[in-house]
């Protein structure tokens, strides 16, 4: 599937800022499941770009403002050619024993963690295992937990903000997917799965079947010894396919974050994001 | 017509590769062609020259003594592009549009691509439409280019190759919007099944492209197209634009600038003017800054461009970003600000003012083709191997003398395209000018100006210089 994404990020400020720097993470991935095509990043005002891979290998775009200015826009336009993961080809015979293995763990360790936004309490450790019993293999405990979720949370913009963690939202499930996402990733690394955070677009073929089709959209991956990451967006029930479009991955939000930069300056600041996704 | 008889030749056809078989993506257009008879094929060809002559679809001739205007001579055998090849196109034309911008933009501030040494201060400074008087003004949204044409040909690979940028008012885009009017009029029938995407939102996307620069919050910004007049060569397109964007067609007499802002004078009273689309050369924009003698501009339209009460469009100063030896630069300036690789190749290009081009330059002459810097319209042009002794001499001088003026390249052979000639089918030199408008969103014209050389063997294509167009089809898939 080609889908071209537009994503533009606007920024006003109260009163005028300088030197206004931000590092970017919204170059869509090349891997086995998709493959970028044309990929520009606009800026205003003009700056120049640069570019280097991080530790996880997302392309970070850099830039520097430093003459005042009130807006700062940067419009990211791309086109991604997606290929279909056939579920077919998950493994449901990998046992859960297998990500125990001393080398997993080993490998894995950063996506074992409880860190930052992703706290592991005794209550998530209780559901995840209450989730897990009997189930022998790991794909139907990711499913079964993944469904979990989608039952007990409710998707509520605005309830929660950037820096909720795992704690929090588990005692409130009010919240949008960067908050599905890290509950997933926390029930699994609870129970020994390596879990990771993506972030990304999704196509809505329907336009308004899907959650997150119209800003940056968030899911986890999760590892299956001997067949790789699987994507699973618990906000859409969903093991991703082609419609999904992976820009960033990381630990969790703090690696995969679209813009993050500072400046200097005072006053209130104001964002508006907007994200088109459509199919070619 | 009868395609049977078409064959290619040493260099790249659109229309048949190496084997001479027919292109699968003009299939379908060549047998809709093929099945038309003689008789039904003429009448058709008279329809098309009538329907150009009625709209006066006409250009004019410099340097030529007896008549100015001419009909652009049209070919009706569409040129197609497939849709994988224009997401090619597309992608390299925005990302040089956005190195271009951005160039233009530091070398009227900071200047960083010349102080870290990646273009030498000489090719921005010594370029004959950098304009220093500039440096340190912001033009709205910080947008140089807002319409740029840029020349393509394709090499015997069939690589597209960036011949030149137009960055200063670009024209030809009338042809592309008149010239498939007339095909869909002539030959509805070929345009069936082909999937062909549509040119005519141009218009409504260069008043969007205009109105995304208007300096004033003002939800309605008068937008006015600024002509030199009825005699400049392109008059034709400038009233066709401003008619198809409803907007003002003025010359300079209609503008006054009085304290700082621009006015347009009505009948009823003056009327300000936000955004000017000028078709005017800066030399002339404003005979208090530029040139002198120049009655076709607007005194103390500069100093309103300055005090940001008005935009112009392409903003002043876009030449040094067009100029041939600029030009050479474009794939560092790509790397530089957008730290990318070029998507579109680009003609190796020697530049005399370097000792060892210009060594290689005079010793090579009867090879290469000549180009002075800062002419366009190919004017001031020598193509060596067709060149006379005479005129080689004349460049020899030109060169020796006035280094930093000339720039070489090796003669590419480009491709070639079946055109109607006597009835018959003949390969012709073609190459191609999409147009990219770059406002709110960057956006690429899915077709462009087919440029076909209508002398056997010629590689000039300027209209000016004899040259006719085609349709150019962009497939949707």
């Amino acid at each position: 599937m080609k889908l071209r994404i537009l994503h533009r990020t606007e920024y006003r400020y109260a009163l005028p800022v300088r030197n206004n720097a931000n590092a970017l993470r919204v170059t869509p991935l090349t891997n086995l499941r998709q493959k970028l095509g044309l990929h520009l990043v606009r800026v205003l005002p003009a700056v120049r770009m640069r570019r280097y891979p991080d530790l996880y290998r997302n392309h970070v775009h850099l830039f520097e403002i430093e003459e005042t200015h009130r807006e700062l826009i940067i419009d990211v336009s791309s086109i991604v050619e997606t290929t279909p993961t056939p579920v077919s080809a998950i493994p449901t015979d990998v046992p859960l024993a297998a990500v125990r293995e001393e080398e997993v763990i080993e490998r894995f360790q950063p996506y074992l963690l409880s860190d930052g936004p992703i706290r592991i309490t005794p209550e998530i450790w209780r559901a995840a295992v209450d989730v897990e019993k009997d189930r022998g293999d790991l794909f139907s405990v990711i499913i079964a937990l993944m469904d979990y979720i989608h039952s007990t949370c409710k998707y509520v913009p605005g309830a929660t903000h950037i820096g909720t963690n795992t704690e929090e939202f588990f005692a409130k499930p009010q919240g949008v997917c960067q908050d599905y996402a890290h509950l997933l990733m926390a029930l699994c690394r609870s129970i020994g799965i390596p879990a990771r955070y993506v972030c990304g677009y999704v196509y809505d073929a329907k336009r308004g079947d899907v959650i997150g089709s119209h800003a940056s959209h968030a899911w986890s991956e999760i590892w299956i010894p001997g067949y790789g990451w699987l994507g699973v967006d618990p906000t859409n029930k969903k093991v991703i396919h082609e419609a999904y479009v992976a820009s960033a991955v990381g630990r969790d939000y703090r690696d995969a974050t679209p813009v993050s930069g500072s400046y200097w300056g005072g006053g209130d600041r104001e964002m508006r994001v907007t994200v088109h996704v459509e199919a070619k | 017509m009868i395609l049977t008889d078409y064959k290619g030749a040493n260099l790249f056809d659109e229309l048949v590769d190496a084997s001479g078989k027919i292109r699968p993506y003009y299939r379908n257009v060549a047998e809709k062609l093929s099945s038309l008879g003689n008789e039904e094929l003429s009448q058709k060809l008279r329809s098309l020259e009538l329907l150009f002559l009625n709209q006066g679809i006409t250009f004019t001739v410099y340097g030529d003594e007896k008549g100015t205007e001419r009909v652009f001579p049209f070919d009706p055998f569409p040129r197609v592009v497939p849709a994988g090849e224009w997401e090619h196109i597309e992608a390299g034309l925005i990302q040089r549009i956005t190195a271009l911008n951005l160039f233009l933009y530091d070398v009227y501030h900071e200047q960083r691509i010349i102080k870290e040494g990646v273009i030498p201060p000489e090719v921005v400074f010594g370029a004959a439409h950098y304009r220093p008087e500039f440096v340190g003004v912001s033009v709205p949204k910080d947008a140089y280019i807002h319409v740029c044409g840029t020349d393509l040909i394709r090499d015997r690979d069939g690589r597209y190759l960036v011949l030149e940028d137009n960055g200063r008012c670009p024209s030809g885009v009338s042809y592309v919007l008149e010239n498939r009017n007339a095909m869909k009029r002539v030959f509805p029938q070929l345009f069936g099944s082909s999937g062909v995407r549509p040119v005519d939102t141009y218009p409504a996307d260069l008043l969007a492209t205009l109105r995304h620069v208007a300096p004033r919050e003002n939800p309605n910004p008068n937008v006015v197209l600024l002509t030199p007049g009825a005699h400049n060569s392109a008059y034709f397109e400038h009233s066709f634009l401003a008619r198809q964007m409803s907007i003002e067609i003025v010359e300079g007499r209609d503008l006054i600038a009085l304290d700082g802002f621009v006015y347009m004078r009505t009948t009823r009273g003056l009327r300000q003017v936000d955004v000017i689309y000028r078709r005017i050369d800066d030399d002339f924009l404003d005979p208090q800054v530029f040139r002198k003698d120049s009655c076709l501009g607007v005194p103390g339209l500069v100093d309103a461009v300055r005090r940001g009460n008005v935009a112009l469009a392409n903003a002043i100063g876009t030449g040094v970003a067009d100029d041939k030896v600029t030009y050479a630069y474009v794939p560092d300036m790509i790397r530089y600000y957008l730290c990318q690789e070029p998507i579109l190749d680009q003609v190796p290009t020697y530049l005399a003012w370097r000792d060892s081009d210009k060594r290689y330059i005079l010793e090579n002459l009867p090879q290469l083709v000549v180009k002075a810097a800062n002419e366009s319209g190919g004017y001031g042009m020598l193509i060596g191997p067709t060149a006379t002794a005479a005129q080689i001499e004349e460049f020899r001088q030109k060169v020796i003398h006035h280094p930093r003026n000339y720039i070489a390249q090796p003669v590419v052979n480009f491709s070639q395209h079946p055109t109607l000639v006597d009835g018959g089918l003949e390969g012709r030199h073609v190459d191609l000018r999409p147009f990219v408008l770059w406002g709110d969103t960057v956006k690429v014209l899915p077709g462009g100006l087919t440029r076909v050389a209508l002398t056997r063997g010629s590689l000039v294509v300027n209209s000016s210089q004899g040259g006719g167009s085609k349709d150019t089809w962009v497939l949707a898939a």
